[in-house]
């Protein structure tokens, strides 16, 4: 178990700098999750962390002890891949054991230690297979116990679930997520799937362009994403946005005239920003109702509906060409074609000026957030 | 499924066109050979047919150019061949029960060229090899002794360059596959004695191996200070075929070279980087994940090689012809001598028969052999 620091870490293929000097504090046992589009930088960063990857300039601590420099293997870290990367003409008890073994750990002791982890994967039945006897939620179940065997500090995983269809992702997610919770070591998660990294993360890191743009715990960015991006790229479906002019404008408030011309008055921290002429409202699909309790009210004409059953999603178009994802409830009225009036509540509602950057003071994050995200999803 | 669809219709259309006669194959079939055609015609011509042709002529006693017309022998062909036989000789001894001696002290044995012409049981037995024990002389027999040296001078080859040339092989297949720059050059380099005619590099090597002027023993003897002598190497019975089995070897590694490289760029990048993880070092890669990953090319590189091995021909008839003392001379190049440069064609192609159900035998052994390590 350990803490992992990154500091001022840069990385370089020759002339190409990909990775922008990131800091990142990674406390003891907390799970991580690296997120952002893809090329963002999230393996590399891993892979740095991992020691497969050089760094270019700056530092890493694992531990307290500065590893920078350090052989991959020395690094106390273990890795699932994407690919699964399990040795192909090996048992998945030879596989689980590989490690140990290059150790030079002693025979039983391996024993020991693979038919520990095996019985937390219940991956005992299957030790004597070779993986192409294994389906791919069965591999990447060995490629799991595979590192939980060498008991490293930490654990790092790349895209772990994404060769598995939706319905095993989603069991292999509650599996990682109590795994975690059974071990208690420090692990950090490459994905590209929001949904996960809500779901399973302490701490999301978002990335873009191989920067961070923002870390917090998953309700934190959802509540107040500090910029358009991290708006976006948090929360399924994405959020919407539209601009408007800015009416007139104090330290404290904005009063601005949405597309459709109704005007509005809203708070917004624009001490540091005088004289904008245009603002981004950026308002959540489930904070749109098709209700009339919302204090804002709009008109929009329906391209599309999707029943999900438990919720119906409506693309719009508002107010000529902007386009607007509402979700209602599961048993939603509106058809294609039919011209609907939608309403919000100004509360709900996130600014950014033109350089994507948020103007509304961070609203409090309720109490409740400290019952981990991951034991909601347990039950 | 499109193509079987068209094909169907048209069949349907031509039945009905007034043809009701015509057998109704199934259309799949008749495609699947017209298509085969003529890749199975070339095949018949020139594999097949010659095949057949040798196997015919090797129950015969054809020549190349003969004023006698050919009759069938039978398996004469195949029993000069293939017929061994050995004989026990006592020592000579004088009347009075004395054994006979040479002035250096050694037994003397009756002359054997007589003994196999007064016993008819003999009758075209030559002398293979002989060894002494107890007092005795046993005489190992065949009718053509320098077939049989020569496939043990080819099972000689084969055994020598299979391994060394793959070897080879797999390490500049290793070594080129880094991500260097200019590593593209070295490609070229190694693979370029293959694309340079066996005959060309032959010649040069022999110039190579020469005993005085060879760039060889000029190194040899730098670089020992004089101490290693010149090496006769292609004079020598006992340096002349490892001096082809080196030079053969380096000719053909490109191949395999190339095959091996393909199938190290097979092997995941993840796999290294998990045996990275797992704390293995370079050797360990390379047993743990290299060499299981090359499994399957490997078995292919050892069997071509093997059946390529066993045709040894050209490197000998420039180098050595065979000699010196029949050290060199290989199955291919026997049925070569027998059958053109002697003129008798039958024998030379119930050596080529021989030689091809050995090939196979040995072909079809290599892949139980791998098949049933898969398994284990
Ligand atoms: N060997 C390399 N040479 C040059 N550029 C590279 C190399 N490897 C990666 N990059 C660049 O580094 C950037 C980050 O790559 P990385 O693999 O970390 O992305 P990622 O966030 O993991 O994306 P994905 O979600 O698609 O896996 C990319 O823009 C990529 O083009
Ligand atoms: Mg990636």
């Amino acid at each position: 178990m350990a803490d992992v620091k990154l500091t001022k870490v840069v990385k370089r293929y020759g002339d190409v700098e990909t990775i922008h000097g990131i800091d990142l504090d990674i406390k003891d046992g907390e799970f991580v999750v690296f997120v952002g589009p893809s090329g963002c930088g999230k393996s590399t960063l891993l892979r740095m962390v991992a020691g497969l990857e050089e760094i270019t300039e700056g530092e890493l601590h694992i531990d307290n002890e500065c590893v920078t420099s350090v052989a991959a293997s020395r690094r106390g870290v273990a890795m699932v891949f994407q690919s699964y990367a399990l040795y192909p003409h090996m048992t998945v008890r030879e596989n689980m054991g590989f490690g140990l073994k290059m150790a030079k750990t002693d025979k039983d002791e391996i024993k020991r230690r693979v038919d520990e982890s095996a019985k937390i994967l219940q991956l005992e039945p299957l030790l004597d297979r070779k993986p192409k006897a294994l389906s791919g939620g069965q591999r990447q179940r060995v490629a799991i116990g595979r590192t939980i065997v060498r008991n490293p500090k930490v654990f790092l995983f790349d895209e772990p679930l994404s060769n598995l269809d939706a319905e095993l992702r989603v069991k292999m997610r509650v599996e990682i997520a109590k795994l975690h919770s059974q071990l208690k070591n420090t692990m950090i998660y490459v994905t590209h799937d929001q949904v996960e990294a809500m779901t399973m993360a302490d701490k999301i890191v978002v990335l873009r362009g191989g920067n961070i743009e923002q870390v917090g715990s998953p309700i934190e960015l959802y509540l107040n994403p500090v910029n358009e991006f991290v708006a976006g790229f948090i929360g399924s479906p994405r959020m919407n946005f539209f601009e408007c002019d800015v009416i007139s404008q104090t330290s404290s408030s904005l009063r601005l005239r949405l597309p459709c011309s109704t005007e509005v008055e809203l708070d917004a921290d624009v001490s540091a920003s005088p004289g904008m002429s245009k603002v981004k409202l950026g308002i959540r699909p489930e904070h749109l109702q098709e209700d009339h309790q919302g204090k804002v009210k709009i008109g929009v004409d329906v391209d599309v509906v999707e029943h999900l059953g438990g919720a119906t999603y409506i693309y719009a178009r508002y107010a000529g060409d902007n386009e607007l994802i509402v979700q209602a409830g599961g048993l939603s009225p509106v058809r294609r074609g039919h011209h609907c009036d939608i309403s919000f509540d100004l509360d709900q509602c996130h600014l950014f000026d033109c350089n994507g950057l948020s103007l509304r003071a961070a609203q409090p994050i309720p109490l409740q957030t400290e019952v981990s995200v991951q034991e909601l999803v347990l039950g | 499924m499109n193509a079987n669809t068209s094909v169907n219709s048209s069949d349907t259309l031509t039945v009905s066109s007034g043809r009701p006669s015509e057998p109704q194959r199934p259309p799949r079939k008749r495609y699947v050979f017209l298509m085969s055609a003529p890749a199975l015609l070339g095949l018949f011509m020139f594999l097949v047919l010659p095949f057949l042709m040798a196997l015919g002529m090797s129950f015969t006693d054809q020549r190349l150019l003969s004023p006698n017309a050919t009759e069938w022998v039978g398996l004469r062909n195949y029993d000069r061949l293939l017929n061994i036989s050995w004989l026990v000789q006592e020592p000579v001894s004088d009347a009075a029960g004395n054994l006979k001696q040479t002035a250096d002290g050694e037994l003397v044995y009756p002359r054997l060229r007589s003994v196999l012409r007064n016993d008819p049981e003999y009758k075209d037995f030559k002398e293979y090899t002989h060894w002494s024990f107890d007092n005795k002389r046993v005489v190992l027999l065949a009718k053509d002794p320098s077939f049989i040296q020569s496939i043990i001078n080819t099972l000689l080859f084969v055994i020598l360059v299979v391994p060394i040339q793959c070897g080879t092989a797999l390490g500049l297949a290793l070594l080129i596959n880094q991500k260097l720059r200019g590593i593209f050059l070295f490609r070229t380099v190694f693979f370029s004695p293959v694309v340079t005619s066996i005959v060309v590099v032959s010649i040069v090597w022999s110039f190579l191996y020469h005993k005085d002027l060879g760039l060889f023993n000029h190194y040899l003897s730098a670089m020992s200070f004089g101490l290693i002598g010149p090496v006769d190497w292609l004079g020598d019975p006992d340096w002349a075929m490892p001096s082809i089995v080196l030079m053969s070897a380096w000719q053909a590694a490109g191949v395999q070279m190339l095959i091996f490289l393909a199938g190290l760029q097979g092997i995941s990048g993840d796999l290294y980087e998990a045996a990275e993880l797992d704390g293995a070092g370079p050797w360990g890669k390379f047993v743990n994940v290299t060499l299981p990953g090359l499994k399957n090319t490997t078995i292919f590189v050892v069997i071509s090689t093997t059946i390529q091995a066993f045709g040894l021909f050209t490197q000998v008839d420039v180098m050595t012809r065979g000699g010196p003392q029949g050290s060199t001379s290989t199955v291919m190049y026997h049925a070569v001598t027998k059958g053109f440069r002697e003129q008798d064609i039958a024998y030379g192609s119930a050596i080529s028969v021989i030689f091809f159900l050995a090939i196979l035998a040995i072909a079809l052994l290599q892949k139980r052999f791998f098949d049933k390590r898969e398994d284990a």
